[in-house]
């Protein structure tokens, strides 16, 4: 899929002031994705990248929970929706933000059916930064996780951000 | 080390309990307070621990109710039936467990062993 046939999202009236220009950023996805790209998923692990500029501790948090749910929701398919149930660990630096560009990967460690524990780590120059365990649950969709939405939401999502990806 | 004393050990450390006289007859649910956060914790562990495949809804007994309502409603034998969703029990203790059904979440530490014992036959 390429980025053209998804909505583009405008930048609200605060954005597009701050920087003193009417830009329209095409990101390619919709809501609330804190990752870059995927670069590689298999039935083991996924590796992605995100770029943080400044960030503090919770929202490298939130793109370890979105890198391992992404790898969760391709083990399964995408035909259940998966969630973020317990963060088992987390060692992210509070008082040094993140910077730059930082490999991600989520690496599957046990699982059952419904349930899937992970650990997550960001990598800069070879080396480890920040790393979490995390437990993900997996139910069926119904009517308060409604699959025309959400299906739909993730899979295209999914699609966006890998490209060049390796699968094995 | 044995099953029970592994399950044990699990049980202590993800619900954060020490001091609990935790035997094979103990119920998760009703003596220790297992939610289903940890109940879904204690799945993947067992999964990790002792390499079996884990299906939560079998290891947690969680539709034997729901099995015990389609045996009726079949006109089949409960027991046989229920036998046949979780052959891990023995049929002594999925008599005992209907016996007491009414009371709430019957699964014990035991029933964990006979589906650790259960599934390391098929690794």
């Amino acid at each position: 899929m390429t980025l053209q046939h998804v909505p583009r999202r405008r930048l609200s009236f605060m954005e597009a002031n701050s920087m003193d220009a009417n830009i329209v950023i095409d990101t390619g996805l919709t809501g609330f994705i804190m990752l870059d790209r995927i670069l590689e998923v298999n039935a083991d692990r996924i590796v992605g990248m995100r770029t943080f500029t400044g960030a503090s501790a919770d929202l490298p948090l939130e793109s370890f929970a979105q890198i391992g749910a992404f790898h969760i929701r391709y083990l399964t398919g995408f035909s259940r929706h998966v969630f973020l149930i317990k963060i088992a660990s987390c060692s992210i630096p509070l008082r040094i933000p993140l910077e730059g560009e930082y490999v991600l990967t989520g690496t599957l460690l046990s699982r059952t059916d419904s349930s899937f524990r992970s650990s997550v780590k960001a990598e800069r120059d070879k080396e480890t930064t920040a790393e979490a365990e995390l437990l993900y649950a997996a139910v069926d969709y119904d009517h308060n996780f409604q699959k025309d939405i959400l299906h739909d939401h993730y899979t295209k999502a999914f699609s966006c951000l890998q490209r060049d990806i390796k699968t094995a | 080390m044995d099953v029970f004393t592994e399950l044990k050990k699990i049980i202590e450390e993800l619900m954060d309990i020490k001091d609990r006289n935790i035997t094979p007859e103990t119920l998760l649910i009703q003596d220790l307070g297992a939610e289903s956060i940890d109940l879904l914790e204690l799945a993947v562990t067992i999964n990790s621990r002792f390499k079996i495949a884990v299906r939560d809804d079998e290891i947690f007994l969680t539709r034997f109710r729901l099995y015990s309502a389609e045996a009726k409603q079949q006109g089949e034998d409960t027991m046989h039936y229920i036998a046949g969703k979780y052959p891990f029990l023995a049929k002594d203790r999925i008599a005992e467990i209907m016996a007491h059904v009414k009371e709430g979440p019957q699964l014990k530490i035991k029933d964990l062993i006979s589906y650790v014992t259960y599934r390391s036959q098929w690794v």
